[in-house]
C-alpha cells in the first residue's frame, strides 16, 4: 500500500513538475508586438519604408519649449531601435526659425532615401494664411544627411506652397506635388465659390535644381473650368519623359453643372507640359478627397489604386465613406466605389498592395465619440473587405500613417497613438488577419 | 497470575480516583467507587450490573473512561474477551488518546489495548494568513523601445483555506486543501521615452487545490511536520491599476515636469491563463490543545505555468469577436492607452498561515494487533518470576 501511494505521488510529481520555460514562448512572442517610440513631448508618425530587414520611420517631434523637428528612427523588423536621429536644426537656409513638418520618405534607386518636409514660417499678416516652404533631405541608409535643398516661393512668384509627396526619379532627380493657398498661381475658375487653393507639381534634376513645374488648374485649355480647391497627391514616373500625377479637385466636369471634388489623373511630360486627363472618378453627390495612391505590382494585375474619402456635399466634417478607384496601366478605370462592408465615419489615410495575401491594406482614421482610432482594413483585389480591425483607445485620438505587408505575410502598421497624456509613434506588428497573434 | 494483575489494577484505579474531586452527592461516582471495592474484593460478576444504570445515564467522558476501564479488566478476569474488547473500545471513545502503560496497567489490559487504535483517519483543518508573490519573468516584453529598468515589488496578499488529511499512519498522511488566495505584485518600469515611469499594481484571486504528502511528528506538545506536493491553481480574477508619470524636461523652467495619471481598474482576467499548476514545499509546527491542534505553517509555491495568455495579451480575442467594436478596443486599453504589455511570467508565492486542526478520531479494532512488544514484555516478566 505504502509503495503504491509513493508511486502515485511520484508520478503526479513528475507530471506537475513540467513547467513553462522561456524557450516555449520566445519565438512566438517575437511574431507580434506593439512598440512606442519617442522622447519628451509629442511625436507624430508620418511614414515608413521597409527595406529588407530594416524599417525607416519618419516622425514629427515636438518637445516642450522647442519647435517641431524631424525625427528619424531606424529599427529592425522586431521593432528594436537601431538608430535615432533628428534632421535639421529648426532654421532654414536663411537662418530663419521654422517648424519642420515631416511629410514623406521614399527610397531612391541608389540605396538612399529622400525625406520631404514642409517648413512652417508663420502666418501671412495680409491674408492670415499659414506660410510654408519645403525642404528635401537626402539621407543614406544610416540616416545621415548627405545632401538636400530648400524651395522657397518659387523665386518670389509664390507666397506659400504645401507639398504632399515626393517621388524619386530614375535619373536621380525627383518630383514633388501638393497645393498652395496662394490663389495667384493659376487662373481662377471664375465661378463661385471663391478660389481657395491651386495645385502644382515641380520636377528637379539630380543636382536638385528645378527643371519644370506645372499647375493642374488647366481649366480652359482642356475644356473645363478650373478648381476652387484640390491638391496633387502623388506622382509616378511612367517613363523618363512621361509622368502621371494623381490628385483631387472640385473641377467642374464636362457636362456637370456644379463643383464637387473627384479623383483626378493627369499625365505630363518630363518638362512639365500637361498631356491630358484620364477619366475622373467619384460621385456627384459627394466630395471625393484623394489620400493615397499605390502602384499595383504586375503580379496583382498592375495599374494604380486610388484611395480616399467620400464626404457628402455640404457636410460639416471631413469624414465619410472610404472610396477607391482601381485603374489599369493605361489609366482607364477598372472599377471604383465605396469600400464595401466597411461601416463608420472615416478619413482615408493610405493604401498598400499585398502581394502575399493578394489584396490591399487600407489605413483610415475612424471617428469615435471622443476621438479617432486607426482602422486597418484588408480587402481582396476587388476592394471587398476581408477583415478589418481597429487600433487605439476608443476615447483617444490615434491616427494611422501606413501599413506594409512583410514577406512572411505579417503586417507592420505605423500610427500615432494618443496615450493617456501624450502622443507617441506606434509600430504594430500583427499577423495576416490583423491580430496580435 | 490473576491475583497479581488484580492487585496492580487496584493500585491503578485508586490512583485515578485520587485525581478526581470526591463528591458525596455524585451517585455514580459512589457507584464506581463501590465497583472498584467489589473488584478488589474479587467479586467480579456483579460489577457490570452495578455500573450499567450509570453508564446509560451518559456520564462525563472522564467517568466513562474509568468505568469502562474497570469493566474491561473485569471482563478479562471473567474470561469474556468480547465484553473486554467492547469495553475497551468505549474507553477509547471516551478518550481517544488513552494509552495503556506497561508499568502502570495490568499486562493483560496492555495486551488488549494493542489490538485497538483510535488514530484519526481524517483530520480537518482551517487556515488563514498572509502571502507575497514573486514574479519570475519568462519573456521580457513591453511597449517601450528604450533601455528601461524594470523591477518587481512585493505586495502583500492573503489566503484562507480548509483542508483534510488522510492519515496513512501516525506519521504519514496525504493532505488535500481548498484555498482561496488573494495575491498581488507591483511592477515598475522606469526610463520609458527617456524619463517616463510606469507602475502596474496587479491583483489576482485564486482557488487553489493543493495535494501533498506530509510527514508529522506524532508525540509531544509541539509536533513539527513537513510536506511536499502540487497544486491545481484556478485564476478567478485579475485586476490591475496602472500609474503613469509622463515626465518632460522644460527648458524654460529648466526642470522636469511630471503629469501623473492613474488608470481605472483594468480587468486583466482575459489576458491570463485561468488553469495553472504549481509545486510546493512547506512545513510547520502543531501545538496540541486538548485533542486538537493549532499550527503555524510556512509554504513556498513554485508556479510552473506561464500566467499570461500570450494569445490574448493585447486585445481580448476570446470574448470580443468584432475587431472594430468599442468593447474590443477597450480590451486593448492596457497597451493602447497606458502603454503596458505584460511580460510572460510564472509566479511563486510564499504563504504564512496559522490555523486549527481537528482530528476526527475513530476508535477501532486493528486488523493486525501491535502485540509483539507486549508479548515480549509478558515473556520477560515470566522469566523474572522464575528467577525469583
Amino acid at each position: 500500500m505504502k509503495l503504491k501511494l509513493i508511486s502515485i505521488c511520484a508520478y503526479l510529481l513528475v507530471f506537475f513538475s513540467s513547467c513553462d520555460t522561456k524557450k516555449d514562448f520566445e519565438e512566438e512572442t517575437k511574431k507580434y508586438f506593439i512598440k512606442y517610440y519617442g522622447e519628451d513631448g509629442d511625436q507624430e508618425a508620418v511614414d515608413m519604408v521597409v527595406n529588407g530587414d530594416t524599417v525607416m520611420i519618419l516622425v514629427n517631434t515636438t518637445t516642450p519649449g522647442n519647435s517641431q523637428r524631424i525625427l528619424l528612427i531606424k529599427t529592425d523588423l522586431d521593432g528594436n531601435v537601431l538608430r535615432q536621429n533628428k534632421l535639421g536644426n529648426g532654421k532654414d537656409s536663411q537662418g530663419r526659425a521654422i517648424s519642420e513638418i515631416a511629410q514623406d520618405i521614399e527610397p531612391t534607386a541608389d540605396g538612399n532615401y529622400l525625406v520631404l518636409s514642409n517648413m512652417y514660417r508663420g502666418i501671412d499678416a495680409a491674408t492670415n494664411e499659414d506660410l510654408y516652404d519645403f525642404k528635401v533631405i537626402k539621407i543614406n541608409a544610416n540616416g545621415d544627411s548627405i545632401g538636400g535643398m530648400e524651395f522657397g516661393n518659387n523665386d518670389g512668384k509664390w507666397t506659400t506652397q504645401y507639398i504632399h509627396s515626393i517621388t524619386p526619379l530614375s535619373d536621380g532627380g525627383f518630383v514633388v506635388t501638393g497645393n498652395s493657398t496662394d490663389e495667384t498661381i493659376a487662373v481662377d475658375p471664375g465661378l463661385p465659390p471663391p478660389d481657395q487653393e491651386d495645385m502644382f507639381s515641380i520636377g528637379f534634376k539630380n543636382d536638385f535644381k528645378t527643371i519644370a513645374w506645372t499647375t493642374l488648374e488647366l481649366g480652359t485649355p482642356i475644356g473645363t473650368t478650373g478648381e476652387h480647391f484640390g491638391s496633387g497627391i502623388k506622382v509616378f514616373e511612367a517613363s523618363s519623359n512621361r509622368y502621371i500625377i494623381f490628385s483631387y479637385s472640385d473641377r467642374q466636369l464636362l457636362g456637370a453643372t456644379d463643383f464637387e471634388s473627384n479623383f483626378e489623373v493627369m499625365t505630363f511630360s518630363g518638362n512639365g507640359i500637361p498631356l491630358g486627363f484620364a477619366d475622373n472618378s467619384g460621385k456627384e453627390t459627394s466630395d471625393e478627397i484623394l489620400a493615397s495612391v499605390a502602384k499595383v505590382p504586375s503580379i496583382l494585375g498592375g495599374g494604380y489604386y486610388e484611395f480616399g474619402t467620400s464626404i457628402p456635399l455640404n457636410a460639416s466634417s471631413n469624414v465619410g465613406q472610404l472610396y477607391f478607384c482601381k485603374r489599369y496601366d493605361d489609366l482607364s478605370k477598372k472599377n471604383e466605389g465605396t469600400v464595401s462592408s466597411v461601416s463608420g465615419q472615416f478619413t482615408a489615410v493610405s493604401v498598400t498592395p499585398c502581394v502575399v495575401s493578394e489584396g490591399y491594406l487600407l489605413i483610415a482614421n475612424e471617428k469615435t465619440t471622443a476621438g479617432t482610432t486607426i482602422r486597418l482594413i484588408k480587402t481582396n483585389l476587388d476592394s471587398e473587405e476581408v477583415w478589418s480591425v481597429n487600433m487605439g483607445s476608443f476615447d483617444k485620438t490615434s491616427k494611422g500613417a501606413c501599413a506594409v505587408e512583410l514577406p512572411d505575410g505579417r503586417i507592420l502598421v505605423l500610427g500615432t497613438i494618443e496615450l493617456e497624456t501624450q502622443d507617441k509613434v506606434g509600430l504594430m506588428k500583427v499577423n495576416a488577419q490583423g491580430e496580435f497573434l | 497470575m490473576v491475583k497479581s494483575l488484580s492487585c496492580c489494577f487496584l493500585i491503578f484505579s485508586l490512583t485515578l480516583l485520587g485525581y478526581i474531586p470526591a463528591s458525596a452527592q455524585d451517585e455514580c461516582e459512589l457507584t464506581l467507587s463501590r465497583a472498584v471495592e467489589e473488584f478488589n474484593a474479587g467479586h467480579h460478576y456483579g460489577i457490570p450490573s452495578m455500573l450499567g444504570p450509570c453508564l446509560e445515564k451518559n456520564q462525563n467522558k472522564e467517568w466513562r473512561q474509568r468505568a469502562y476501564l474497570l469493566l474491561a479488566e473485569t471482563y478479562l478476569l471473567l474470561e469474556d474477551p468480547f465484553g473486554a474488547e467492547k469495553s475497551y473500545l468505549e474507553v477509547l471513545r471516551a478518550n481517544p488518546e488513552f494509552l495503556t502503560d506497561e508499568k502502570r496497567d495490568p499486562i493483560d489490559l496492555v495486551y488488549l489495548s494493542s489490538k485497538f487504535t483510535s488514530t484519526s483517519i481524517f483530520t480537518l483543518s482551517a487556515r488563514v494568513g498572509p502571502n507575497v508573490s514573486f514574479v519570475r519573468t519568462l519573456v521580457d516584453r513591453g511597449t517601450y523601445s528604450d533601455d528601461v529598468k524594470k523591477s518587481n515589488i512585493l505586495k502583500p496578499g492573503f489566503q484562507v483555506g480548509v483542508g483534510v488529511d488522510w492519515n496513512y499512519d501516525d506519521h504519514l498522511s496525504v493532505m488535500l486543501e481548498g484555498n482561496f488566495v488573494f495575491s498581488a505584485y507591483r511592477q515598475r518600469v522606469t526610463g520609458m521615452f527617456g524619463r517616463d515611469e510606469l507602475s502596474v499594481f496587479d491583483r489576482q484571486t485564486w482557488v487553489r487545490l493543493p495535494i501533498a504528502v506530509k510527514y508529522s511528528a506524532s508525540k509531544g506538545q509541539y509536533r513539527p511536520y513537513g510536506y511536499i506536493g502540487f497544486s491545481w491553481d484556478l485564476l478567478l480574477g485579475d485586476r490591475a491599476t496602472i500609474q503613469y508619470k509622463d515626465q518632460n524636461y522644460n527648458p524654460e523652467t529648466e526642470r522636469v515636469e511630471s503629469i501623473d495619471r492613474e488608470s481605472p481598474i483594468l480587468k486583466f482576467k482575459s489576458k491570463r491563463n485561468a488553469f495553472n499548476h504549481s509545486i510546493f514545499i512547506g512545513g510547520g509546527v502543531k501545538y496540541k490543545v486538548k485533542l486538537d491542534y493549532i499550527f503555524a505553517d510556512l509554504r513556498y509555491s513554485f508556479g510552473m505555468t506561464n500566467l499570461v495568455n500570450d494569445k490574448n495579451s493585447i486585445y481580448d480575442y476570446k470574448n470580443q469577436t468584432d475587431g472594430t467594436s468599442e468593447g474590443f478596443q477597450d480590451s486593448g486599453d492596457g497597451a493602447f492607452r497606458w502603454a503596458h504589455i505584460d511580460d510572460l511570467f510564472r509566479m511563486d508565492n510564499l504563504f504564512i498561515s496559522v490555523g486549527y486542526i481537528h482530528p476526527l478520531y475513530k476508535p477501532r479494532k486493528l486488523k493486525k494487533a501491535h502485540s509483539r512488544s507486549v508479548l515480549r514484555s509478558i515473556k520477560k516478566q515470566g522469566d523474572e518470576i522464575k528467577v525469583d
